[in-house]
């Protein structure tokens, strides 16, 4: 296998994995908002999903703090133009005064399939905010996972990830960008408890053999990072043995299928 | 195999030594010459597997030993390197800045007379300096002597944040400075403004994972301004040149950002 040549970059045989990428935006992301007004809809995650096989995603809106009933709207629009490859997720803020009617009608009413925090964009501190424990509660009742982004000191890095899964054990947290490369006790705190799941975007893929099944998913959190090299990650680990096939298999999206509770559907050859 | 792109990778590291984050609590079962030839194995396989032109290779233990346990520490297994790889391989010399200055710039003068060391590598977060102490002026000194480019280590640590390359960089016009890792993913916001008050600072891209960053940097100081690493060898490197491949950058400066811009600065020949 060669990554030089066009075409050849998938590790695989003859079996296709199922690819799910459990974090991508629409409107923008945290980390591109502030450094251009280009916003990216629906159809420009769709047209990347398929140049890079992923068969469906995680979305939640994403852009400036103040913009977030907007953020919702676009997601809420990009998943029902697309309802059998985006899963919406709602982005909540414990700075906004009616955050738990958004979750029922986005959670309850429109079938999003989770929930999105940001400590760091928000304002607050994953261990000091009593609104969290509402929203955890609810999430238990509906029985969706939390993506909470992560690696930002003293907001949200893997200890208080950890903590917060203990007190909440109902709940599956997923630790977005496992720590960003930055967390050095993230595999430590994920090996606490097991409801924390490790994202991959940008932190890298944490190996799941030490953490046991469904522990670590594949996400790109595009538009922030290339999509097709986040995924190449995963195959390269696959490819020089790191991940043994079904681990590689696990992580780009059988795992994440599961915490979503959906079947796994191939979309793209 | 015929490859796509003129690959140089700027920033890799042999593994001989001392560890970065925390001691390995047993000792290696190889001697010296054991660990010296299992690394030169392993840059030649994967020189090999990847097809990638030339590499610029630094070893951690220098950064991480306070004391050094021989006159070159660490930097010795890289001369070493350099010479059964002879232009596959670039040395970039680890100095001990807490040395007296005379022994820093003595050091350094060998390092690039005797062993043929083309550039300097500083860690400030494992060594614990700030960048632009008058400590490390020594360095600089010697580096504008032999116009030897410096990668740094950028990051959040108070050591290594963008604006002490700038400031040094400021200080030293004549030598290029690299910000390995362009402020990683934290101080990202700190690159434009450094970059724009010196001209002879450069960026590496290990490490950093934003598209929209490294797009607005080559529209605003070009893609000569930036080089391409992995913090390896390791089998990560298709994922990183892909990153490249998908930056919303014209074709030409994408062959800058891969191979280019290093030719240029470490006056390797034309490919």
């Amino acid at each position: 296998m060669s990554f030089y040549e066009e075409g050849d970059m998938f590790p695989w045989n003859e079996e296709k994995p199922f690819i799910l990428d459990a974090h991508t935006h629409v409107g923008a992301s945290y980390l591109t908002c502030y450094f251009t007004d280009k916003r990216w809809t629906a159809e420009d995650l769709i047209r990347e999903m398929d140049r890079c096989g992923v068969d469906m995603a995680c979305v939640s809106g994403g852009g400036l703090p103040h913009e977030i009933k907007q953020m919702n709207r676009q997601a809420l629009e990009a998943m029902k133009r697309y309802p059998d490859r985006l899963m919406g997720f709602v982005r909540l803020s414990p700075k906004f005064s009616d955050v738990l009617e958004d979750l029922d009608y986005y959670i309850r009413d429109q079938g999003f399939r989770g929930i999105k925090v940001h400590p760091n964009q928000d304002g607050y501190c994953l261990l000091k905010e009593p609104v969290l424990d509402l929203i955890y509660e609810r999430a238990a009742k509906y029985r969706v996972p939390v993506l909470i982004h992560s690696g930002t000191e003293p907001w949200s890095v893997a200890g208080q990830f950890a903590d917060q899964a203990e007190a909440f054990p109902e709940v599956i947290f997923i630790m977005a960008h496992s720590g960003l490369r930055n967390d050095k006790h993230v595999f430590e705190s994920a090996r606490r408890v097991k409801n924390l799941i490790l994202e991959t975007s940008i932190g890298g893929v944490v190996s799941p053999k030490a953490l046991g099944m469904d522990r670590v998913v594949y996400g790109s959190d595009w538009p922030t990072t290339s999509m097709r090299s986040e995924l190449q990650e995963v195959f390269d680990l696959w490819d020089s043995g790191h991940l043994t096939e079904e681990e590689a298999r696990d992580v780009l999206g059988t795992s994440m299928a599961k915490i979503l509770g959906i079947k796994p559907r191939k979309v793209v050859k | 195999m015929e490859r796509k792109w003129f690959i140089v990778d700027t920033h890799q590291h042999i593994q001989i030594g001392s560890y970065i984050y925390a001691s390995k609590p047993k000792e290696p079962k190889l001697n010296y010459e054991q660990l010296v030839a299992r690394e030169i194995e392993r840059f030649k396989n994967w020189f090999e597997k990847y097809d990638v032109a030339h590499g610029v290779v630094s070893n951690i233990s220098p950064m991480v030993d306070r004391v050094w346990r021989s006159r070159h520490g660490g930097n010795e297994a890289v001369a070493e390197l350099i010479k059964r790889l002879k232009g596959k391989v670039l040395g970039q010399y680890v100095p001990n800045v807490f040395e007296p200055p005379e022994v820093v710039r003595e050091k350094m003068e060998e390092a690039v007379k005797v062993f043929g060391f083309q550039g300097v590598k500083l860690h400030p977060w494992v060594s614990a300096f700030p960048l632009n102490h008058p400590m490390v002026y020594p360095v600089f000194d010697v580096a504008a002597k032999y116009q030897l480019p410096v990668l740094s280590h950028s990051a959040r640590s108070e050591f290594c944040t963008p604006m002490l390359f700038m400031d040094i960089a400021v200080r030293y016009p004549e030598v290029p400075v690299i910000m390995g890792h362009m402020g990683k993913q934290h101080l990202h916001y700190d690159v434009f403004p450094a970059m724009r008050l010196a001209e002879n600072l450069y960026l590496e891209t290990s490490g950093s994972k934003l598209q929209i960053l490294l797009e607005e940097a080559v529209k605003e100081f070009g893609a000569e301004r930036v080089i391409f690493g992995t913090d390896g060898p390791h089998d990560l490197l298709p994922a990183y040149v892909v990153r490249i491949e998908d930056l919303n950058v014209s074709e030409e400066d994408k062959e800058w950002i891969l191979g280019k811009s290093a030719v240029k600065l470490f006056n390797l020949p034309e490919p």
